[in-house]
Order: structure tokens, then C-alpha cells, then sequence
């Protein structure tokens, strides 16, 4: 390395520091800013810089990982439709076109180009799951959509701002559409906010180091990503490994077997090449995944497997390469429903992980829940204001080799703003007419093993008002996560109206549209993680942990451990295993 | 013994550090400071601090009876909790809720969201511990289901039987009527009259029950030991000669008695930082600028925070237990949410012992990881031999090895270039002095961050703030950090490298209330707003009244937090402190209009509901008074030491550098850079291109030539 180049090191290291600052401060201006229930329940919002070529340059930390790889096809459809030569300075972009590098209709992204002498030189970018935009549900979440035009408006790359000014005839047909207009311009404003910042700090760092100089170190920060992902694929053992994964149901359809997601894995030099032939044709209900959709559930394992740290750039694609046979679950054609797609990706993930599995058993890990979404609705009968819950519960995560799984914490790619026990149940009461009675850790929901899979968590609701369960997409009940090893799985996440009485009712996985009345329970229970390892060789001290702590019945520690816990009397919460009772078990078991 | 021991008018700041306890002893309205360090005593912490006073009285010449104040800022809290060695915790919630802080938080950013075998940080009580009260209150505070004391006494006694050390409760919205709770402790004193219980709705009467449990229970962990600790304190203090009262320094950035802060114990977390940030906000007012970026950068992080108007920013919401404790954002392991009132601080990993490495791909990388005092950066000599920070800029010539902490610590040059040319110098095929520079140049960029973080993020223009730089290499570094940021100019502070405890000596005492009820837009309820805030301030003057305060040095301040009805973020509106009719809670709705807009740049038309009340009252008590210093005779000749080369990244090269004694330089000197002003415990480097003026008070004032 010469003198300049070395120079070089530090500046870029200083640079690229420089553009995540950028990008995290244009998610902030987003998310303070944003409307819709999603985002303020604690779903951050996406954001990147992109070069004149579209490149990504960096993307923010906080960007949920469903929509990791949505902007950067998406600008290339607007460079498509509109040639820098004819970008006006001060405009903004606004696009949401699944079949043209988008999620679904209520993802919307806006870009804008960053002018300097009279030119694009780069372009910021912001994502957000915006308030209504209209379609066949409250929401834009349809699980029994059988058509993109079911779902909401399509909007193919346009101008939201012509040189400065918004472009009315687009604003009026946007809120002509939508059930919650205002909320969707605050929306829209929050994402303009983001990228106006997002340019105005660019255009600060082209003042301080020039744009060619500017250009020459984002060409190095790309080619410095694009090198480090390939000497870790380079460290991964070549060869090619299968693995597939099923999906509960489309929405509108069970079939034996569910819907099949099936990975070829190759790795080859510094190549990380997945194939999804074999996958099952599209659905006819809405869990096909975009193409952008399919993509981060392809780079979101990819960076599971190698040093998470390299900063996420256009080098980070190019080792990557995808077949995807067109007319399938993970490519559809024109005109699927995509909107359920949350199901599809993690379908892909875990078929990814399961065949990496083989290969790493280290890294090995059982699958975890899946979504498990709902949005109740209804109106104010006081104020007539209608009001829209976008309620998420979270599962637990599959067990690791050496580790149990992480409880009540959803699925890997799941993980973001919706951790934990969810959003406060004090919050919820005094937003909507709704009394929650019970918010716990599903006991023995974990999947059995030497390694315990992550015991899902429990909702209870009480409607207070008659309404409308918009949408329900839940994923991982009929099939719940695998365990491997000799591990179980865990127990498939339900969804029940008024558990427990005569009128009780079992949601099937994806719905629409069922009413509900006041007085009406709804009980929500994610599903467990699979576990890994034969359950009688856990250690009994850890069967006894897992009672105190609530994950697991006494009855269920006998069960399915082989572990005899005895309660003290007149104190059931303090125990102590009986040592004799526990080996007898466990070696009836093994002979 | 001096004159001065008739009379109670000295002040002590005691500043409780990982490595180090500082002691800062003053005469009210002298500028004589005497400061003592002695090594932190982790096991008895009150065994240091003693030590370290002894060692500050004896340099004064004076006795114990002739403090004034004794104010002291102390970690126990934040280590007890993040050692996990507090009391085992009892906690009683609401039935249905019980399993609510194992669940945890499971929020995660960054790299970590790709760590399919990342470990969740322990709950923070064990379930075991845990019962579940039969009982329910609506967001109104309204009783849904009356509270079954006959099966709590049972659950009561069962939870007795397991030997809590200390007890939490967090009832469902009791915020809003706290009678469920105050029933619940009454039944375990009823069986242990002596039990430490701590009620969430006296603790943090704020609604979102998981942060409310969380402090809740947190408080009640620290709550035993902490009380045991500050009672010997006092005692040892007592025996020693001191009269005046100890008090105690806060998060908030204001003191309180001994007795206060056993009450709500969680309230002394984070005390340290809080004390650096406090005394460079009355610095900046003293200098005459009451808008400032405070920064303290110190061997593991660097601090930023924003003072305007001479008030830093307090922030509701702090992770405490995980792998750092940040304000703000939520953050992946960051461990448990507080919601007490902070300081708001940004904090980032980079310091003096960061680690310097050169990545797979071939980037320089600083820190996050740290050499810590153990075994320390290269240069230390104790075994260290990774490249720091610390050796980066003694390479550079930036501190004297000859010199360091005021020539009572020795320092190896040549091990710290070793550790550069070997780790970094050598794989990016670059000579060691542009190596160094190279490191200083990306802990600047890193620690910039923060800065960022606290002006621009928050839409304040650096270009209208100055600086006042802390903390032992807070001055060698600040030119550069701030460059990018155009800051109106730059300060150094007396006794930088002692910046916490000295901010002690500037506080007043602070305590603060709140109480969530809800208004929505349409039903704004002004009696019910003056009834919240009578009481609230009634608690706040029993307890400043109790201290010893008169009544005319009570500042009374309110704020009323506001959102717009349905959306996620609160912002704190100041409103009046007289009763206040309906109009005044319009114009509190207006004024979140106006504050929201300047946030986060989008004005919003929709309805605004009010949430959150909240009360701070202030005792003002006798600070210490600073003088203004006397020019000397002659130029800055008169503190020149000598001449060292020093390397500047912008010449590219070493550059022979003088080098100034600070304690003999005097207000109005003027001195051009490049130069180097030396004190015992910082070194200010001064870059070409600037120039270093000294101020009334002997600071010193950095700006662009």
C-alpha cells in the first residue's frame, strides 16, 4: 500500500463514520415525525445514501431487516423513468411498486437527488409502512387478498416534489385514497423530513471534501465492503447445501404440506449463490414475497453467517446471486397479493439457516416463531373517530447449539422494534377500548431440548367496543418451528376468541375482516422456538430454573425432561428436584 | 491551623470514579483550590473518600470542622446494579402482569440483530420472587377490581418465607390512584415493620408499567445497601469534625439530602457525569456564555451535552444493567429502562485507553474496546501492548512523558511507539507519526458523534455554542473534534481533569416529582392540573423545608408533558407556576405545537393531549464564588517551559512547539498557535491556525485565527 493509499485508510474510516451519521440522523427526523401506528410503536424507519449511479452508499442501522433490500432496487426503477438529465434540483421521488422493487402498498419510499453544480451526484432514501392507503382492509394488511389491486393504490415512480414544490395532483389522489388521509400526509412529511436532512448534511460533506475526492472514497468504502464479504464467504466450507422451509397456509387456502420454500446454497470461491428452484409456484393469497422481499431474507441470513460488522454498501450484493424461477413464492408474477409476505421471508431465512446448519454446527439454530400480527379496528361511538391497533406478539426464538433460545423475542428477522413483552399494556388501555388482562410467557410452549427453544409470549385482550379484526397474519401454527437434533419443536402459536367458554372460537392463521364484539377475549400466544438436543440429557438444574422462572409446568418438566420437581409444601413456587424419582425416569426412557 | 478554621466557609466536592476518588476543597469565595486523589476503595468506599479528604484538609491546613458543604457523587448505585449485587428484590405487581419483566425488552439495532447466538441481558428480579396481587385500576385510576387483601396476605407471607432483602411494588396504572400499593406495603410491614419497600407510585408515579417496574425495582435493590453506605459516610465524616450536612448529587444535576436519596435511591445514579455537566454549564455562565456543548472525555468514553441558557437538557428515560448505560435512544443490550430525570448526555466508547486495530479489510479502526486502567495503554508500561489512544498522542507530542499527571506518574514513550509501529504503522505500510495521527484522527471523528448527537440531531446550530472541554485529554483533543462543527469557540475550564468533583461545588438542591394523568384534547381539566401540581410541590417544599432551606431560595418549576393524541412521543412543555386557568393549558397545547415543529421540522395540526405532570423544585444554597483573576505583569514569556516538537495533521509534520505552564499564564494573554499549556492533570493543544486567549477567570478561550 502506497502513502496516498494509507492516507486514504483514515479518511475513509472517518468518511464512512461521516454517512452513517447521515443516515441515522435522517432516521430520527423520520421517526419522531411519523404517524402511523407501526412506526410509533417502534418500528424504526429505513434509510440510505446512494451514489449518482444508485449504489448504495450506507444504509442506517435502525432499518428493519423485512425492508433491508427495498431502496436500492427501488431508485433504480425511478433512474429508470427519470434520467438525471431530466431531475430538477429540489425534487422527490415517491414510489411503492412491489413489482418494481417494492414491498407492498402501504411501504412507501421517497427519494431525493442531491444537486451540486447543477447536477444528481447522489440521492437519499427513507421507508416507512405509511397509514392507509387504501384496498380491501383498514390497514393495507389483507390476508385473503387475492390480487395486488386488492391491497392498495400502485404507485409506479412519480414525482412527489417538482423542483420544490409538491405536486398537488399526486397529494389529492393519495388522500382521496386513503381511509386516514392526515395520517398518511404526516407520514408522507415525516419521510420527506428524512431525506431533506438526509441531503442537506451530503451536500455539507461535498463542501468539506470535494466532490471527486468525495466520489473516490465512497468507490474505496464499496470495494472495502465487497472484499471483506468475500474473504468471509471465501472462509465458509464450499459445497452446496439444501434446506426448505414450510408456510402455514396462503389466506385463502390450506394445503397438505404447506407452502414450500426450498434453498439450493452454493458457495463457491467467494461466491454465495442461492437457488430456489424446487419452491412452490405463487400463491394465489398474499404471502408472495417481492423480489426486494426475497432478497433480505437472502442477505439477512448471508450476514448471520459472516462478520455482521462490514459495513452494509452495494459491495455487500455483489457476492450474492439468486435464481429465482419466475411464477413462484419467491418471484411471483403480476398480478399476486403480496402483502402477507412477512411468513415468505422468514420461510427463507430459516431454509437458508437449516442448510448452513449442516455445514456450521455451531452456528446451528432451531427455527423460531414466525409473525403473528393482527390489526383490531373500530370506531369512537363518542367521537366516530376510527381507531386502528396494530397489535404484534412475540414467539420465542429456536434454540442454539450450547444455548437455549431467546424467549418472547420473535424470530431472527422478526427482531426489531417489537421485543419483549410488546408495547406497554398502560399505553394501549388509555388508546384504545381495550383491557388487557394478561400479559405472560406462554409456559411450555418452548420446544423441548437439551436446549430449550424460547417460550412464546401470551395476550389476553378484552374488546371493549364492537370491531372489526381488520387482519390477522400469522405464521408457524399448523407447522410450528422445528426443533433439530433430537430436539421438539415448539408448541404453533393460536390466536382464540373467548378461550375457555362454550362460544369459543381458533382464528385460523390468516384472516380478514372478522367482526368482534364487546365483552369478546382475545388471546394471542406466540409460538415457541424448536429446541435442540435430546430433552433428557438437559441438566436438571436448568429443568428446575426453567419451573421458578415460569417457562414450564411441573407436569411438562416430567414429561418431556424426565425431571421429577417436587413443590415445597404450602409454597409451590419454591421447588427441588427429586433425584431418585429423575434418574428412574430418565432411564426408563432410555431403555 | 489558619484563621479560616474559625469559620465554616470551606466547600468539598467528592467525586467517587471506577479508578479514582477526587477530593476538590475551596474557600467559598477564594480561587484557591486544593485537590487530592486517592485510589478508589471499592470494597468500603467511605475508607477512600476519607483518605483522600485528609489528604485535601492537610494541604489547606484546616480541620474537618471548618466545612461549610459536603457535597459527593457517588457510582455505588450504577455498580450495585450493573455487579448485580443488590438486594435480592421481593416484587408484587398486578395478577396477569407477574411474568412481565422476564419478558424483557428484546429490542436490538446494529450488528447485534445478526447475532443468532446473542445472550439477553438477567431480568432484573427473579419470577420466583414475584407475586401477583388480585386487583385492577383503569387508566383513570377508577377501581375495576377491588384489591383481595385476604389472598394477598397469603401470597405476602409466602413471599417473606423466600427472604427478600428489599421490596418493589408495581400495580397496573397506580400512577393514577395509589392506594392498591400503599395497602400492598402496609401487609408486608404489618409482618416486617423494618422492610425496605419501595412504591412505584411514590418512586415514578409516570405511566408505561415496564419502565415503571424496572425503576421501581431497581431502587428497591440499591435501597439497602445504599442506605447503609451513606450512614457511614456521615458517621465517618462525623467523627472526623464535620458538622455540616452531606448531600448527595443526583442525576438530575441538583443535590439532595442523605435522607431524600435513601428514599429514592435510583435517583443517584449516573451522579458523576451529571456533576462534569452541572459545572460547565455554571462555567459558561460565569464566562458569559450560557449556550454550550459540554464535552468530557475520559479513559473509556467521551461525554457530549447541550446547556442553553446555562441549563443542561434533562431527559426522561436511562438503561441502566447492560453491557452501557446510555440516555436516549433504547439500545441493544443496553440492559433495563430507568425513567427518572437525566441529564441528557451522549455517550460514546472512545477515550484514552481505546484500542486501535487494523481490520481484516485493511481499515483503521479505534476502539470500542478499551485497555482500561488494567493493564492500560502501552505506554503505561504495565504489561499493555496493544497501541491506545493515550500512546497516539504521546507519540505526537501532545502530552510530556516527563510530565504526565504533573510529572507523579511515569510514562514510556518507546513502548507506545512499538505498539503503533507494530499494529498499525506496519500493516498499512505508513511511518509511525502519521500512524498516530491516523488514531487521533478517528477518535476525533468518533467522539464527534456525540457532539452530533446533542446539537445538529436536535437541531441546534453549533455555530451559536461554545465549548468547555474536560476531563484529562478533553483539551488535547477538543480542536479537532469540534472542527467540522464551526463552534463559536472553544474553552478549557480550571482543573479540567477534575471536572466532576469540581461541579459539585455549583449545584443547588433539586428534587423532582411526577404524575401521569391523562387530558385528552377536548377535556382540558385546569383544577384538576392545579390539585396534581399543589401536591406534587407540597412533597418538594416538606422535603427542601426539611433540609434547612427558607422558603425565598425555593424555585418552583413546572412542566407538562404533551402529545399529539394517539402518537407515541411526549416533549416537556414549561408552564407557569401560578393556578392556572384553561387558557394556560391551550397555550401549553400550542407550545407543543411550536416545540414539536422545531424538533423534528414538520408542523402538525392535530389534536394534543396532555399526559405527564411534572414539578421540580430548586433550594439555592451559597456555591462557590469565583474571582476574577488580576492580570500579571509581562506577556506569556513569563509561563514558557520549553519547546517540544509536536505533530499537527494539517502541516503533516512535527512541528517545534512552545510549551506553556498554565498556572502562570493571566487573563488577557494572548498566545498564537501551534502551543501547548500544561497543568498538572490536562494538557491544551493548541493547533496552528488558532490562537489561545486567557480569560477573566483564568480560562482558556480557543478560536480560529
Amino acid at each position: 500500500m502506497d502513502a496516498i493509499a494509507s492516507n486514504d485508510a483514515i479518511t475513509m474510516e472517518i468518511v464512512r463514520s461521516a454517512l452513517n451519521n447521515i443516515s441515522a440522523e435522517m432516521g430520527t427526523a423520520v421517526v419522531r415525525g411519523g404517524y402511523s401506528t407501526s412506526i410509533k410503536e417502534g418500528g424504526d424507519a429505513s434509510n440510505a445514501i446512494f451514489d449518482a449511479a444508485g449504489r448504495l452508499v450506507a444504509q442506517s442501522d435502525s432499518t428493519p431487516l423485512l425492508h433491508l433490500c427495498s431502496l436500492r432496487p427501488s431508485l433504480g426503477e425511478v433512474i429508470k423513468d427519470f434520467p438525471l438529465d431530466q431531475m430538477r434540483d429540489g425534487d422527490v421521488y415517491l414510489t411503492n411498486d412491489p413489482f418494481r422493487g417494492g414491498i407492498h402498498s402501504n411501504d412507501i419510499l421517497l427519494f431525493k437527488p442531491v444537486f451540486h453544480e447543477g447536477k444528481p451526484v447522489f440521492f437519499t432514501g427513507t421507508l416507512i409502512h405509511v397509514a392507509d392507503v387504501g384496498g380491501m382492509s383498514a390497514g393495507g394488511l389483507p390476508a385473503n387478498a387475492t390480487e395486488i389491486y386488492h391491497e392498495g393504490l400502485i404507485l409506479p415512480p412519480m414525482r412527489f416534489y417538482e423542483a420544490g414544490s409538491p405536486n398537488r395532483t399526486l397529494i389529492t389522489l393519495l388522500t382521496a385514497n386513503s381511509r386516514t388521509p392526515d395520517k398518511l400526509m404526516g407520514d408522507l412529511e415525516a419521510l420527506l423530513g428524512g431525506v431533506n436532512v438526509g441531503a442537506e448534511r451530503l451536500k455539507a460533506l461535498i463542501g468539506k471534501y470535494g466532490l471527486d475526492r468525495l466520489n473516490h472514497i465512497v468507490d474505496s468504502l464499496i470495494d472495502y465492503a465487497e472484499r471483506r464479504t468475500r474473504q468471509e464467504i471465501a472462509n465458509l466450507r464450499p459445497g452446496t447445501y439444501e434446506g426448505s422451509f414450510a408456510i402455514d397456509d396462503d389466506g385463502v387456502e390450506q394445503r397438505p404440506g404447506g407452502f414450500v420454500v426450498r434453498v439450493k446454497v452454493t458457495i463457491e470461491d467467494s461466491n454465495f449463490t442461492v437457488d430456489f428452484t424446487g419452491t412452490d409456484q405463487q400463491a394465489r393469497g398474499a404471502i408472495n414475497a417481492a423480489v426486494s422481499q426475497t432478497m433480505s431474507g437472502v442477505l439477512f441470513a448471508l450476514r448471520c453467517l459472516i462478520d455482521p460488522t462490514i459495513p452494509l454498501n452495494d459491495g455487500c450484493y455483489a457476492p450474492v446471486e439468486m435464481v429465482l424461477p419466475s411464477g413462484t413464492l419467491v418471484n411471483p408474477d403480476m398480478p399476486a397479493a403480496v402483502n402477507s409476505r412477512i411468513a415468505t421471508i422468514g420461510a427463507i431465512t430459516d431454509a437458508i439457516l437449516e442448510a448452513m446448519s449442516g455445514v456450521y454446527p455451531e452456528k446451528a439454530i432451531a427455527a423460531s416463531c414466525s409473525v403473528h400480527v393482527s390489526t383490531p379496528t373500530g370506531r369512537d361511538p363518542k367521537t366516530g373517530r376510527p381507531w386502528i391497533f396494530i397489535s404484534a406478539i412475540n414467539g420465542g426464538g429456536g434454540a442454539r447449539s450450547g444455548k437455549d433460545g431467546v424467549d418472547c423475542a420473535g424470530g431472527p428477522l422478526i427482531i426489531q422494534g417489537f421485543g419483549g413483552a410488546g408495547t406497554p399494556t398502560e399505553t394501549l388501555e388509555m388508546e384504545y377500548p381495550i383491557l388487557v388482562e394478561r400479559v405472560e410467557m406462554w409456559r411450555d410452549s418452548g420446544g423441548a431440548g437439551k436446549w430449550r427453544g424460547g417460550v412464546g409470549s401470551l395476550r389476553d385482550v378484552r374488546m371493549l367496543d364492537d370491531g372489526m379484526l381488520t387482519a390477522r397474519i400469522a405464521d408457524r401454527s399448523i407447522f410450528p418451528p422445528r426443533g433439530i437434533g433430537g430436539g421438539s419443536p415448539g408448541v404453533g402459536g393460536k390466536w382464540v376468541i373467548n378461550r375457555g367458554t362454550p362460544d369459543e372460537t381458533t382464528l385460523p392463521p390468516k384472516i380478514t375482516n372478522h367482526a368482534f364484539k364487546a365483552g369478546d377475549v382475545l388471546t394471542m400466544a406466540g409460538s415457541g422456538g424448536g429446541g435442540v438436543g435430546d430433552p433428557f440429557e438437559r441438566d436438571e438444574s436448568e429443568v428446575l430454573a426453567d419451573f421458578q422462572e415460569h417457562k414450564l409446568t411441573i407436569a411438562a418438566a416430567r414429561e418431556q425432561y424426565g425431571v421429577a420437581i417436587v413443590a415445597a409444601p404450602g409454597d409451590d413456587a419454591v421447588a427441588t428436584v427429586d433425584p431418585e424419582e429423575t434418574l428412574n425416569l430418565r432411564e426408563a426412557a432410555r431403555s | 491551623m489558619n484563621e479560616a478554621a474559625t469559620q465554616a466557609d470551606f466547600f468539598v466536592g467528592i467525586d467517587i470514579g471506577g479508578t479514582f476518588t477526587d477530593v476538590i476543597l475551596a474557600e467559598q469565595n477564594s480561587h484557591q483550590l486544593f485537590a487530592a486523589k486517592r485510589l478508589t476503595t471499592p470494597e468500603n468506599p467511605s475508607e477512600g473518600v476519607i483518605a483522600a479528604l485528609g489528604d485535601a484538609l492537610e494541604q489547606a491546613g484546616i480541620g474537618a470542622g471548618s466545612l461549610a458543604r459536603v457535597v459527593h457523587a457517588t457510582t455505588l448505585a450504577t455498580n450495585l446494579i450493573l455487579e448485580g449485587k443488590g438486594a435480592r428484590v421481593g416484587y408484587v405487581t398486578t395478577e396477569g402482569f407477574g411474568d412481565l419483566l422476564q419478558m424483557g425488552w428484546g429490542v436490538r439495532s446494529g450488528a447485534d440483530r445478526y447475532d443468532l447466538m446473542i445472550d439477553e441481558a438477567s431480568p432484573p428480579v427473579e419470577r420466583m420472587m414475584t407475586i401477583e396481587a388480585s386487583e385492577r385500576l383503569n387508566w383513570r385510576g377508577e377501581v375495576l377490581t377491588p384489591l383481595d387483601e385476604e389472598a394477598l396476605a397469603e401470597e405476602v407471607r409466602k413471599l417473606i418465607a423466600r427472604e427478600p432483602g428489599a421490596y418493589a411494588v408495581c400495580l397496573m396504572h397506580s400512577y393514577a390512584n395509589p392506594a392498591h400499593e400503599r395497602k400492598v406495603a402496609e401487609l408486608i410491614r404489618r409482618e416486617r415493620p423494618d422492610a425496605h419497600v419501595a412504591l412505584s407510585s411514590e418512586v415514578w408515579p409516570q405511566f408505561r408499567e415496564f419502565d415503571r417496574a424496572v425503576t421501581t425495582v431497581m431502587s428497591a435493590a440499591v435501597g439497602p445497601l445504599m442506605s447503609g453506605y451513606l450512614g457511614d459516610l456521615e458517621a465517618a465524616l462525623g467523627e472526623m469534625g464535620t458538622r455540616a450536612p452531606l448531600q448527595i448529587m443526583q442525576s438530575n444535576g441538583g443535590v439532595m439530602s442523605t435522607g431524600a436519596v435513601a428514599a429514592k435511591p435510583i435517583q443517584s445514579i449516573e451522579s458523576g457525569p451529571a456533576a462534569g455537566v452541572i459545572g460547565a454549564a455554571h462555567s459558561g455562565v460565569l464566562y458569559g456564555c450560557p449556550d454550550i456543548i459540554s464535552f468530557d472525555m475520559g479513559g473509556t468514553t467521551a461525554k457530549a451535552a447541550l446547556v442553553t441558557g446555562g441549563r443542561p437538557n434533562v431527559v426522561h428515560g436511562f438503561m441502566v444493567g447492560g453491557k452501557a448505560s446510555s440516555a436516549g435512544k433504547r439500545r441493544a443490550g443496553a440492559g433495563f429502562p430507568v425513567a427518572i430525570p437525566t441529564i441528557d448526555l451522549a455517550e460514546v466508547g472512545a477515550g484514552g485507553g481505546s484500542i486501535a486495530w487494523v481490520d481484516a479489510g485493511g481499515l483503521l479502526q479505534v476502539g470500542p474496546q478499551s485497555a482500561s486502567a488494567m493493564p492500560g495503554p502501552a505506554c503505561y508500561g504495565l504489561g499493555g501492548t496493544q497501541p491506545t489512544v493515550s500512546d497516539a498522542d504521546l507519540v505526537l507530542g501532545y502530552f510530556d512523558a516527563d510530565y504526565f499527571l504533573g510529572g507523579r506518574m511515569q510514562v514510556f514513550p518507546e513502548l507506545a511507539r512499538e505498539a503503533i509501529a507494530k499494529h498499525v504503522a506496519a500493516p498499512l505500510g505508513m511511518d509511525v507519526a502519521a500512524a498516530a495521527s491516523g488514531i487521533h484522527q478517528i477518535i476525533n471523528a468518533n467522539m464527534a458523534a456525540a457532539v452530533r448527537l446533542v446539537t445538529v440531531e436536535r437541531g441546534h446550530d453549533p455555530a451559536e455554542l461554545s465549548v468547555i472541554a474536560s476531563g484529562g485529554a478533553g483539551p488535547a483533543h477538543i480542536v479537532e473534534v469540534v472542527e467540522e462543527f464551526n463552534v463559536s469557540s472553544i474553552i478549557i475550564p480550571g482543573t479540567p481533569g477534575l471536572a466532576s468533583a469540581a461541579g459539585l461545588l455549583v449545584t443547588d438542591m433539586t428534587a423532582d416529582f411526577v404524575r401521569t394523568q391523562v387530558m385528552e384534547p377536548d377535556a382540558l381539566d385546569p383544577a384538576a392540573a392545579n390539585a396534581i401540581f399543589a401536591e406534587l410541590e407540597a412533597q418538594g417544599l416538606d422535603e427542601m423545608r426539611g433540609s434547612g432551606i427558607s422558603d425565598d431560595a425555593i424555585r418552583v418549576e413546572r412542566h407538562i408533558d404533551a402529545r399529539f393524541q394517539g402518537q407515541g412521543h411526549e416533549i416537556s412543555v414549561p408552564v407557569d407556576t401560578g393556578s392556572l386557568q384553561h387558557d394556560d393549558l391551550v397555550t401549553t397545547q400550542d407550545e407543543f405545537r411550536e416545540l414539536y415543529a422545531k424538533s423534528y421540522g414538520i408542523r402538525q395540526s392535530y389534536p394534543v393531549q396532555l399526559v405527564n405532570f411534572r414539578t421540580r423544585i430548586v433550594g439555592q444554597v451559597p456555591k462557590l464564588e469565583f474571582v476574577r483573576h488580576v492580570p500579571l505583569a509581562g506577556g506569556p514569556e513569563r509561563a514558557l517551559k520549553k519547546q517540544r516538537p509536536v505533530y499537527f495533521q494539517r502541516a503533516g509534520e512535527y512541528l517545534e512547539t512552545k510549551v506553556y505552564a498554565r498556572e502562570r499564564l493571566g487573563a488577557g494573554d494572548i498566545i498564537a498557535g501551534p502551543a501547548v499549556v500544561e497543568e498538572p492533570d490536562s494538557t491544551t493543544i493548541v493547533p496552528p491556525g488558532y490562537c489561545v486567549s486567557v480569560g477573566d477567570y483564568r480560562q482558556l478561550v480557543i478560536e480560529r485565527e
